[in-house]
């Protein structure tokens, strides 16, 4: 299932969402209102699990306020459980509740659970469209439930530990802390208009640690080369991989990219998967994205400056804010995000 | 007071006593005034033709043909002279021209008089008469919506006759049928019958849509760039439709709803006179922090509440109509008096502002409110008004 995580606190929705990402889900994790909302009606999201604060009720009260959130399983995630917090979640919109403490099994037993319900695969990345059960039928659902994505993690973790000749493992929880660098890798699949991206960002120690590991000493300022080489080579196991499935993706370039849009890239995309490779004691935040070329209608909560308007945009008014064209800068996201209702939906351009 | 500084009325009515007993209701109210007679339509336009006059004030007896006469000399001529209508019916019973009951409270006659003569003062702007000029052409008075009017107004209207009006026009009826399937109506399942969309939607809101689409059709020539049209018409229509649920119990519910459908009208006039300025009203607010009325004025010497005015006047909408559009956004400057419709439209207007386009809480102006006796009524206004928002996606 497509699942997203809303807690203010980013590391306790890492938490929560590590054992759900291990059982093959696929996550979104935010600590931003208007992220969620976003998050949850775009796609849209199978399940939302939103940690019992105000900006939960909120979330909730809007999503359900627009038709592609009605659908939306959401559980109140709450340790002291109340009848007074249960009455304001369910007039809220909720559907059910989450006690914490929950162990990891019992977690990932009820979201199986739900899943069932619901008619979605057990784990692994869910379909967008309504085709029959576990039958992806467009070529982007092709991707999302094949082989090569459901083990893409294991193919970088193997691809790292030989390149670089390492011990290697994954962890389902992106790193936390501060980069200093990124680096991305775009592969467009030209017949089937699809784009895959890999993206890592590491923060300095571990950058220079790796360059110099790579490089030998000489080499201790070469951390936006090596973390480009990395990058690349993770890309020309995904391309050998996804190709043996019939998806020719085209040969793109690794470039450095500023660290903080490795998780957080400036157009969305419809599959993703975010999880830390660590390399002894070095963490390398991961982001694996595929998405439709095209243009992709996204609410206003999930703006990010570089995405450009396919439209001129209005306000509710009918009030042109906008040209059709424009890529948008972080004052204009702000702007935006200012003058229309959170939910409020613009086409954006995929490229 | 020097009698040259006071203001100068001109009552008009075949019958001398009418005069007296208007004025000796009136009483001391009428001290800053001038009160002269005139004893037909002919000589009340040759007097005021002769030594000019704030205020006409004529007699029930001309809400009718030679009162025709009087009026529209009057607004063709004479357009800074405020007109008024002496009659038994209440004060706002959809007369272009605002009506006075000659039983109505002393200050309530003195309270009309001012107020039409502040609203005469506004819509007199050269600057308006220039913008509005400089169109290609001056818009036509909206017949069908009179036709439609003059329908409605018997006591029990016929399905069959207003059918019959709307579907006179091709364009309007398309018009009205798209409306009547947006989103805003929700209907199960779309009709392209004009008779199932009014069994539906009932006369009044039908009447309000068709002002719309006449007015759209009467003042745009071509879209203009910075504004969007149909969601413009969707706006309006959710702000009418939030009006007329704040005015539900009143007697003026279909006169707010009509006031607030078209209170932004004046904006299509602006976007059009000069689209450039027009689309810059938002970035030099945003450098500014200046309000729109401000804004607007600084760029084109005219607010769109005056503008629309003029225009809805020129058309011979009633008065509280006119009224309200003129002083929606800044009803702090409004003449005092009883002012229930303004106040509803301000309020449905500026909250669905604050919600839905995230202006700051200042855009109320809740001296005004409480002035008008409503402000107790404002924390469900806003609920209703949230409520609504809600349900909004596009």
């Amino acid at each position: 299932m497509r699942i997203v995580v809303f807690d203010p606190d980013a590391s306790a929705c890492a938490r929560l969402a590590a054992p759900l990402r291990v059982a093959g889900h696929e996550l979104i994790l935010t600590s931003d209102e208007g992220a969620a909302i976003s998050a949850l009606s775009v796609g849209p999201a199978d399940a939302g699990l939103l940690r019992a604060e105000d900006g939960a009720f909120n979330v909730a009260k809007r999503l359900r306020g627009v038709s592609s959130g009605r659908s939306v399983h959401l559980l109140l995630v709450a340790s002291q459980v109340t009848d007074a917090l249960l009455l304001k979640g369910y007039e809220a919109g909720f559907d059910a509740e989450l006690r914490l403490p929950c162990s990891d099994a019992v977690l990932v037993a009820r979201m199986a659970a739900l899943a069932r319900s619901l008619g979605r695969p057990l784990g692994g990345v869910q379909k967008a469209s309504g085709a029959a059960q576990g039958k992806p039928d467009t070529p982007l659902e092709r991707v999302a439930f094949s082989q090569t994505w459901r083990g893409a993690a294991s193919a970088i973790q193997a691809a790292a530990a030989k390149f670089l000749s390492l011990p290697a493992s994954v962890e389902a929880a992106p790193p936390s802390g501060t980069f200093a660098f990124g680096a991305e890798i775009l592969l467009a699949s030209g017949q089937s208009e699809l784009e895959l991206r890999v993206a890592l960002a590491v923060d300095a120690p571990t950058a220079r640690a790796l360059a110099v590991h790579l490089f030998g000493n000489e080499g201790a300022s070469l951390e936006a080369d090596m973390l480009s080489e990395l990058s690349n080579i993770f890309m020309g196991t995904l391309k050998s991989a996804f190709n043996a499935e019939s998806f020719a993706f085209a040969s793109g370039l690794p470039q450095a990219v500023p660290p903080d849009t490795v998780l957080r890239p400036a157009v969305p995309f419809a599959h993703q998967e975010v999880f830390t490779l660590r390399l002894n004691d070095a963490r390398v935040a991961v982001h694996l994205g595929v998405r439709a070329k095209g243009n992709m209608p996204i609410t206003v909560a999930g703006l990010r400056e570089g995405m450009v308007l396919v439209k001129d945009l209005y306000n509710a008014r009918g009030m042109l804010l906008l040209n059709g064209g424009t890529r948008l800068s972080a004052t204009m996201v702000e702007r935006l995000k200012g003058a229309l209702l959170p939910t409020f939906s613009v086409e954006i351009s995929a490229i | 007071m020097i009698e040259r500084l006071k203001k100068r009325a001109l009552f008009v009515s075949p019958h001398r006593d009418r005069l007296e007993s208007f004025r000796r209701r009136a009483g001391e109210g009428l001290a800053p005034w001038t009160l002269e007679v005139a004893t037909d339509a002919h000589a009340a336009i040759a007097r005021v033709a002769a030594h000019g006059a704030d205020a006409v004030i004529a007699d029930e007896a001309y809400a009718t043909a030679q009162g025709s006469l009087l009026f529209s000399h009057m607004q063709r001529d004479f357009p800074s002279t405020a007109c008024l209508l002496l009659g038994a019916g209440a004060a706002s019973n959809g007369f272009a021209h605002p009506t006075i009951s000659p039983d109505s409270d002393p200050s309530l006659i003195t309270m009309m008089l001012e107020r039409a003569c502040a609203l005469r003062a506004v819509l007199s702007n050269p600057r308006l008469q220039r913008l509005v000029g400089a169109l290609d052409r001056l818009p036509a008075l909206p017949r069908t919506y009179t036709t439609l009017t003059q329908a409605l107004a018997v006591p029990e209207p016929s399905l069959v006759d207003v059918v019959e009006i709307i579907e006179t026009d091709p364009a309007l009826c398309a018009k009205v049928l798209q409306l009547v399937n947006s989103a805003l109506f929700g209907l199960m399942r779309k009709t392209s019958s004009i008779k199932q969309a009014v069994s539906y939607i009932g006369f009044e809101t039908l009447k309000g849509l068709v002002l719309t689409a006449t007015v759209l059709n009467a003042l745009v020539t071509a879209p203009p760039r910075a504004i969007s049209l149909d969601r413009f018409q969707l706006y309006s229509l959710r702000v009418a439709r939030l009006a007329r649920r704040f005015a539900r119990e009143s007697s003026f519910v279909d006169e707010v709803f009509t006031a607030a459908l078209v209170h932004d009208v004046g904006k299509l006039v602006l976007a059009m006179r000069d689209p450039d300025a027009f689309a810059n009203i938002d970035a030099h607010r945003l450098e500014t922090q200046k309000s729109v009325v401000e804004t607007e004025r600084e760029l084109f010497g005219v607010g769109h509440g005056d503008v629309g005015a003029y225009l809805l006047g020129a058309w011979g909408l009633p008065f509280g109509v006119v009224e309200s559009t003129a002083f929606h956004d800044r009803p702090s400057e409004l003449a005092p008096g009883p002012c229930p419709i303004i106040a509803m439209v301000h309020a449905a207007d500026a909250l669905t502002d604050i919600v839905a386009c995230q202006e700051p809480p200042s855009r109320l102006d809740t001296a005004f409110l409480e002035r008008a006796g409503v402000i107790e009524r404002l924390p469900t206004w806003r609920a209703l008004v949230e409520e609504e928002v809600l349900t909004w996606d596009t």
